[in-house]
């Protein structure tokens, strides 16, 4: 079966300009080449630190950010090159839904006109459809009608993210993109979210792009997660394979930084030295080695390729450059 | 072993045009010398009202102690003036917040900011308050102290401003330190690093902390004793490893449900029905029933005890009536 998306050697580069006159002295490095594939009714997941340039990529795949080169193909229709218009007839099958469900929201509009907003751009209903997909999408998020009058300061934290997905579904979209959707949200709140989104998954048979920096979040939702450091691809695989044997030395420090609910298990962890890196300024090499603590000589110098390690298992390394 | 600080049935007010509002409820906490407490609950539960209470720092004219005391070495601080209460901030207790950028003054180096609270809290010329920063920022793990002194807030990244508010913190060498979400806007990583630091400062110097949080992972992870709060009353405390290897209280279990686990086999998550409620609108009886998966009529109207497992683990649910012995009404 055709993958619903494929991304092949993905870049966005950012000119730093200096001086006076704006003369282009280096290139931040947002997104450096990322490939993945992501298959039909799948959750693939994004786990980085700031600045890793997951955020980057959600955008980029929906172009709310121009790449700078490489390919993003959807259902086997090449999306970089498209025109205004294609690509605003595609946004209905595409769909984002945001961290922040306290700015992204328009205070001065009523939860129905904003799930009202992406019908009217997009299609031409009658007032009494548009009515009635409202009332409908509101249900299928665990919301009442009596939410639709509300405006966004009314609302909980846990009730805004709702109608964000809302609004992301109301086109019914095949892939959504989701940036950080729980992070900033309570537990008990985060995990009404959380089997939402499984709930509507499976009813709608949608395909997710989960963006993440909170690993435990990451390992019950999604299928198959890509590890991402300094706007590179570190590793990816099949869930429960990464995080039971991880391959690159940065997932297994990541791993190892969370903190488990069992205070028997405080177990030594790997805590790496130093910071993430400037991306205008990335390490020569590997760009993990000024803080990889398994780091060889030619880390400093050679660029790992893009290795298949096992079936379905992918890393770029020079441990296992053999 | 003496109490070094004790929190007696506090209950703190807002003011609000309706009359005032109770955000929290007769809390009763200790904390002992060189002891980690975490108190842990999601927004609204009023865990930072109660740290801002403990440093005197309430909002004057919006927020007051309504009833209740919190005592330190046995002397009442709700009772001292402004200039003794200033006396004792920074130098028996210190915080460190959140959001450590805008804790720092933007318009100052970390040097000065360094040196001048050095200097708030004891007689030290400029020159030796600014060798001691230098000890201070290397302490905590900084690499080149001398060239920290000598840039702004804004030109560091969150974990390392929150080395240097822990160094802040720190120098006046105080008994506690209250820790309000330190790592919370940190990557897990430097989190790491954070609560590494947090451990070790602890190990050398002795100091008591009171680590404030929604994360029962990191609660886990640095802390002896936790505190469970729910809409303004601690709901359950115990030492940590009972607590969470045997949770009483249905909030603290349901919580401990709905966070995804790294390890282990994968389950559905359990989330807890409903949300926090307002608090002009907390129940007469348990103030978690209304979400509670195991309640019962009694519930409703009648407000649970505090019942006592003996090792100090303490549950405020109308579970366990028959079973233990009550402490307080």
């Amino acid at each position: 079966m055709l993958p619903i998306l494929e991304i092949k050697d993905l870049k966005k580069h950012y000119p730093v300009k200096t001086g006076l006159f704006g003369r282009l002295s280096n290139r931040a490095k947002a997104l450096d080449g990322i490939s993945l594939t992501i298959e039909k009714g799948e959750t693939f997941a994004i786990v980085g630190e700031s600045g890793s340039g997951k955020t980057t990529l959600g955008k980029t795949v929906l172009r709310l950010i121009e790449p700078t080169s490489g390919s993003i193909i959807f259902n086997g229709k090449e999306v970089t090159g498209l025109d205004a218009e294609s690509m605003r007839q595609l946004r209905t099958d595409m769909q984002i839904v945001f961290q922040d469900p306290f700015g992204s929201l328009d205070p001065k509009w009523t939860v129905r006109r904003t799930l009202e907003e992406p019908l009217r751009t997009h299609y031409r209903y009658p007032v009494e459809t548009i009515t009635k997909k409202v009332d409908e999408i509101l249900e299928v998020v665990g919301l009442t009608p009596q939410h639709a009058l509300r405006y966004p300061y009314e609302l909980s934290g846990g009730q805004r993210q709702r109608v964000g997905i809302a609004r992301a579904l109301i086109l019914e979209p095949q892939f959504v993109v989701f940036d950080e959707p729980v992070s900033a949200l309570d537990v008990s709140i985060q995990a009404q979210v959380l089997t939402l989104l499984q709930d509507l998954q499976s009813r709608l048979s949608l395909t997710y792009l989960f963006i993440s920096h909170d690993l435990s979040v990451v390992r019950y939702i999604s299928n198959h997660v890509g590890v991402m450091y300094l706007g590179k691809m570190m590793e990816t695989g099949p869930s429960e394979s990464l995080f039971s044997d991880p391959l690159h030395p940065y997932t297994e420090a990541l791993i190892s930084a969370i903190p488990q609910p069992d205070p028997e298990k405080r177990s030594e962890r790997i805590v790496l030295s130093g910071e993430v890196p400037s991306p205008r300024n990335p390490p020569l090499g590997c760009v993990f080695h000024t803080r990889c603590p398994k780091a060889m000589p030619q880390c400093g110098s050679i660029q790992p390729e893009w290795l298949q390690v096992s079936e379905n298992r992918y890393t770029a390394c020079h441990l296992y450059n053999k | 072993m003496t109490k070094l600080m004790e929190i007696d049935q506090l209950s703190i007010e807002f003011a609000n045009a309706s009359g005032p509002i109770q955000v929290v409820s007769g809390i009763s906490l200790e904390l002992e010398p060189g002891q980690t407490l975490g108190i842990v609950g999601e927004s609204g539960s009023g865990k930072s009202v109660t740290s801002l209470s403990v440093m005197g720092l309430l909002p004057r004219g919006l927020a007051r102690v309504a009833e209740g005391d919190i005592r330190l070495h046995g002397q009442s601080l709700l009772d001292m003036s402004e200039s003794q209460m200033q006396r004792v901030r920074g130098n028996q207790i210190a915080t460190i917040f959140q959001e450590p950028m805008t804790a720092l003054n933007p318009v100052f180096k970390i040097g000065r900011q360094i040196r001048e609270s050095i200097r708030q809290h004891s007689k030290k010329s400029k020159k030796e308050a600014h060798k001691e920063s230098i000890i201070l920022l290397s302490e905590v793990g900084i690499s080149a102290p001398e060239q920290i002194m000598e840039v702004y807030p804004h030109q560091l990244s969150g974990g390392m401003r929150q080395r240097v508010m822990i160094a802040m913190a720190m120098a006046s060498n105080p008994e506690i330190l209250i820790a309000d979400e330190p790592t919370t806007a940190l990557d897990v990583t430097i989190q790491a690093q954070i609560l590494d630091l947090m451990r070790k400062l602890q190990k050398e110097r002795g100091t008591a902390i009171i680590l404030i949080t929604h994360d029962l992972g990191v609660v886990a992870e640095i802390c002896d004793r936790v505190c469970v709060m729910y809409a303004g009353q601690i709901v359950e405390q115990g030492d940590a490893k009972s607590l969470f290897k045997e949770p009483k209280h249905p909030y603290t279990v349901g919580l401990l449900n709905s966070m995804p686990r790294f390890s282990g086999e994968m389950k559905r998550l359990q989330a807890i029905s409903g949300q926090v409620p307002h608090p002009s609108e907390y129940a007469t009886g348990c103030r978690f029933a209304s979400r509670c998966p195991s309640r019962m009529d009694v519930c409703e109207n009648t407000e649970p005890a505090l019942y006592d497992f003996n090792n100090g683990h303490r549950c405020k649910c109308h579970l366990y009536r028959e079973d233990t012995n009550v402490t307080h009404s």
